[in-house]
């Protein structure tokens, strides 16, 4: 399935969603955040990188993620992301006002008579 | 790609102030997303404008990074899941980078391999041949034991004499057990052919001593000594009986009549030699008989030594129990050329087997080991030339984090897959080399047949692969160590001489081809000393005629009884071989020069008044025309002549040493002071007819030893059943063969025929060791000249090419050609007088355990020396002028421009 290009605003919208989606389960560096926005979503929500630095760094100082420098054998010093207990708080309400705008939306405009 | 250079001054053209964290992170961020493009398929260009674009939007967007801040929380490496995967990874990235230079590898893997092979190979003799304890249970105890007189000149094998072996087993309390044994060539008789096996006669408890019993019957029993009896090897018994297992009890004809099998022995067991493949009881006979006579037995032997009994214990007690001997007759003079005081000695089973061959064994060891030196130096260098240019590799390794220890590692794991790789194909060549290697020894070589590939020739090349991995690394590892960052990135490598940065790299390459040429010198010296002594050996005058003259003895069946029976198959064969065209001369001798099993003879007369006087001789039976077959000159008087029958006047000839030690200002004429028993009495009236010139011994070392010539004409018993021919002949010798073996075969069908070769075979065999050294020598010293002269050559080059700009500046401000020549050569030239110097006195240090290895050359030889110096002066000079040319040949425009 390929989506429709989705707007810029909506893609801001959810930027925060889905940096906190993606690290919920392991610490992941910057980089591979960008990857597997794009590869998850098949090209669609190709995240403009110049707003995720700065969507890392807000989540950062508001405390819902954590940020060290990790240095593995065999691999360049790497600056890991991990969610922190505000982090996963603001996961789950984002997580519940998103389903309720969907289910609003396919009320109104009805997704599944597509 | 600098990223993080780019991205600050992103940051600086916007005026917005970032922390060192951010840079990094979007650097890296940045340099990943060249890499996907790349991987992607996009050119190195428009990856790089991609990525610029991503930066600017970085920099542009008003959320933009902008907050000066940042906690340091850095995680060690300790933290990595396993110090495997990252060693895993180094293998990766290893073998990528050895790949890309496949030439680089290929050579370094072929050097290494070279190294370790021939070295390996040297050190698998050594192990099998000195290290490897002996086969048998009981060898730790053995001692071979030898007798000889005080004042005794004659050169024995070790022999040990009966009086000795009874008066000493009869109070001896330093050992269990003596035991002694010979060995003979015998001949098995089957249907209608004879073969020849080497057998040997040893004492019934011999095989006790040695803790090996036999895997068929019980061996000898003392009672058994006395009788026709045999135990046979398992490879006979495999031939000639098909492993039958009823085999005791079943006879074997040998020529000298029919013997019961008892027992076989197990496989692999040899002894006294491999190639002994029968064996019968000894009884040593008692020296002085129940009739007052007189029976001296020599034999070989050795001891058991009682636990915590020392050799030297063990021969002292032999030597008094030998001293408390009655006078034997004029047997011991003629056997050691000396009535003196007996000398016993006793020696490790195990030293007495290898002899002399030990120390040049570790003469050779020490000269491959100095050979793997030098090659794995060349591989040093090879790697270090290769590190300058890596440098930037590694320092941007080290930019991006990669930790001192990392880096080091990586180039340990680099330098390992060589040594490895080396490793693994020399260890290939040495089992190569190991083949080869029965062909290439010379027949006596001890021990030879322990040579092979074990644990611990496996464990010595797998150590020489660790040390040629641990070398070759060292040097480049240290560089890594040492390594500045910023210097090195900054990339300008062309720079880096007129910093003073290629003294530090350059001065231990210096050092390694120094060292090459010190290496190839010493191995040059030696290798020079050892041909020349072997030459000297080779073209010494013998006092016979090597050239084109076939011998091989002839074994008459022991039918021919009488000595006319056995004259007329002589005679027959004598008669047809000069018959045949190209036969200059004919002889027979019951021994020839290098043929092995002399005779001696002694005897003591005394006139009323006088002391008694002794005479001792090598002593030949030959036949008439066998000094002219063999090429033996006469200085004075005749050789034998037909008329010299059994009726005619007793003649003799003898050598100049016999003439000068035993007889009068006239030889010729005089009658010889010595009685010879002849048809069971003694004749005295032997008259001296003839004056040989000396023949050296097989051993050239030897001083000439007295001689004396009878003829078989004038003795009772006539020849012996086994005789050697000698034929000289006009042109290739060995075209006889085929006449001789036909013509022998016509006289006698049960006759036999061995030991065919030609004097020069037989000459080439008695110095196979010395040339065998000399060619190893040789080769080594040759390879190791290649690997220097290889070495100064390439360093030199390399050197120009890292000087370019150096050199530019000079012809630049007006230095000429000649000064540029003459800067490079003077370098090389340097190198190779240090390294010649260093070499040359090492060479005279070592040479000096080489001096009894030596023959007509003094292991201070100085031509010797000045030829090796000479010769690496010129090669080394020729090496210097082609990159000195090069540098030369440098367009200073071109070479400072970079």
């Amino acid at each position: 399935m390929v989506l429709p290009a989705v707007s810029k605003e909506l893609k801001k919208g959810s930027a925060e969603l889905l940096v906190l989606a993606l690290v919920e389960d392991r610490a992941r560096h910057g980089y591979e955040i960008g990857r597997l926005i794009g590869e998850r979503s098949e090209g669609a929500l190709n995240y403009h990188v110049a707003s995720l630095y700065p969507t890392l760094y807000r989540l950062e100082d508001l405390g819902q993620l954590e940020g060290r420098w990790v240095e593995k054998a065999g691999q360049r010093k790497r600056r890991y992301y991990r969610i922190t207990a505000d982090g996963r708080k603001r996961l789950a309400s984002e997580r519940s006002v998103w389903q309720n705008f969907f289910l609003a939306i396919d009320r109104v405009a009805g997704f599944n008579k597509a | 790609m600098h990223w993080q250079h780019i991205i600050r001054e992103e940051f600086n053209r916007r005026q917005r102030v970032v922390d060192d964290d951010v840079v990094e992170e979007l650097a890296q961020h940045a340099a990943a997303s060249w890499e996907a493009a790349r991987a992607d398929g996009a050119a190195p260009a428009d990856a790089t404008a991609n990525v610029r674009q991503l930066v600017q939007a970085w920099c542009d967007g008003t959320t933009g990074p902008a907050r000066p801040r940042r906690q340091p929380l850095i995680e060690s490496a300790s933290a990595s899941p396993s110090i495997l995967a990252g060693l895993v990874l180094d293998v990766r990235h290893s073998v990528r980078l050895l790949l890309r230079q496949p030439m680089f590898a290929a050579l370094s893997v072929l050097m290494i391999a070279l190294g370790i092979g021939v070295t390996t190979s040297i050190f698998s003799v050594v192990n099998g041949v000195l290290l490897t304890p002996l086969p048998w249970p009981n060898a730790s105890r053995l001692v071979k034991v030898a007798e000889t007189r005080e004042g005794g000149t004659v050169n024995l094998q070790p022999v040990f004499s009966n009086a000795t072996y009874f008066a000493w087993r009869e109070r001896a309390t330093t050992i269990d057990a003596l035991g002694g044994w010979s060995t003979s060539t015998l001949t098995l008789d089957n249907a209608d052919s004879s073969e020849r096996v080497r057998g040997a006669l040893v004492t019934p408890g011999l095989f006790a001593m040695l803790g090996v019993s036999p895997i068929i019957g019980v061996g000898f029993t003392p009672e058994q000594a006395t009788q026709p009896v045999a135990v046979l090897s398992a490879g006979l018994w495999r031939e000639r009986f098909g492993s039958a297992p009823d085999i005791v009890g079943r006879s074997l004809q040998l020529s000298s009549g029919a013997v019961t099998i008892v027992g076989v022995m197990p496989d692999g067991f040899m002894f006294p030699t491999p190639d002994v493949r029968l064996w019968r009881p000894m009884e040593v006979p008692q020296a002085i008989t129940s009739d007052n006579g007189r029976t001296v037995w020599l034999f070989e032997a050795m001891a058991m030594l009682k636990p915590g009994a020392t050799p030297q214990q063990a021969a002292e007690e032999a030597q008094r129990a030998a001293r408390t001997l009655t006078d034997l007759g004029p047997v011991i003079p003629a056997v050691f050329g000396s009535n003196g005081a007996a000398l016993v000695t006793a020696q490790p089973l195990a030293d007495s087997m290898v002899g002399d061959v030990r120390a040049a064994l570790w003469m050779l060891l020490a000269a491959v080991v100095l050979l793997w030196l030098a090659a794995i130096g060349n591989v040093a260098s090879l790697q270090m030339a290769h590190a300058v240019n890596r440098r930037r590799e590694v320092a941007i390794r080290a930019a991006i984090g990669a930790g001192v220890g990392r880096l080091v590692r990586q180039l340990l794991v680099e330098n390992a897959i060589l040594g490895l790789a080396g490793g693994a194909v020399g260890l290939v060549l040495t089992s190569a080399i190991l083949r080869a290697l029965p062909a290439l020894l010379p027949t006596d070589f001890p021990r030879a047949e322990m040579v092979a590939i074990d644990p611990r020739v496996l464990g010595f090349g797998a150590l020489l692969s660790v040390a040629a991995s641990a070398v070759i690394a060292l040097t480049p590892a240290r560089l890594a160590a040492r390594l500045d960052v910023r210097s090195a990135m900054a990339g300008d490598s062309a720079t880096a001489p007129l910093l003073g940065g290629r003294a530090r790299v350059a001065l231990p390459r210096y050092a390694i081809i120094t060292g090459q040429v010190a290496i190839a010198t010493v191995l040059l010296v030696v290798g020079t000393l050892l041909a020349r002594s072997f030459a000297n050996q080779w073209r010494l005058d013998r006092g016979f005629d090597a050239a084109n003259v076939l011998t091989a003895r002839v074994q008459l069946p022991a039918s021919r009884k009488t000595p006319a029976e056995r004259a007329a198959a002589y005679d027959e064969i004598l008669s047809r071989l000069r018959q045949r065209p190209g036969v200059r001369a004919v002889g027979l001798a019951d021994s020839i020069p290098l043929g092995g099993g002399e005779r001696r003879f002694a005897s003591t007369t005394q006139e009323a008044g006088q002391p008694p006087k002794t005479v001792s001789a090598l002593f030949r039976e030959v036949t008439p025309s066998y000094f002219d077959a063999i090429g033996m000159r006469l200085s004075a008087g005749r050789g034998f002549e037909e008329f010299d029958t059994f009726a005619a006047e007793r003649v003799v000839v003898v050598n100049r040493t016999f003439a000068r030690k035993y007889l009068g200002a006239n030889p010729v004429g005089a009658i010889l002071p010595a009685v010879i028993e002849n048809d069971r009495q003694l004749e005295s009236k032997w008259k001296v007819v003839g004056i040989l010139e000396d023949a050296l011994r097989a051993n050239a070392t030897d001083p000439a030893q007295p001689e004396l010539f009878l003829s078989p004409h004038q003795l009772t018993r006539g020849l012996d059943a086994a005789s050697y021919v000698v034929i000289r002949s006009a042109s290739n010798p060995m075209a006889l063969v085929p006449d001789l073996r036909e013509i022998v075969r016509a006289a006698d069908s049960r006759a036999t025929v061995d030991q065919l070769l030609t004097m020069n075979d037989r000459l080439m065999r008695s110095l196979a060791r010395p040339r065998l050294f000399a060619v190893l020598f040789g080769v080594f010293a040759l390879f190791a000249a290649t690997v220097a002269v290889a070495g100064l050559f390439g360093g030199l080059s390399y050197g120009v090419t890292q000087r370019t700009r150096e050199i530019s500046l000079r012809t630049a401000l007006g230095a000429s050609r000649a000064n540029i020549q003459a800067l490079i050569v003077t370098q090389g030239a340097v190198m190779t007088a240090i390294g010649l110097v260093v070499g040359l006195s090492g060479a005279m240090a070592g040479a000096r355990v080489l001096q009894n290895y030596l023959y007509g050359i003094t292991s201070t030889d100085w031509s010797s020396y000045l030829l090796v110096a000479a010769f690496l002066g010129v090669t080394a000079f020729i090496a210097c002028v082609l990159p000195a040319r090069r540098a030369a040949n440098i367009d200073p425009l071109k070479g400072l421009k970079g």
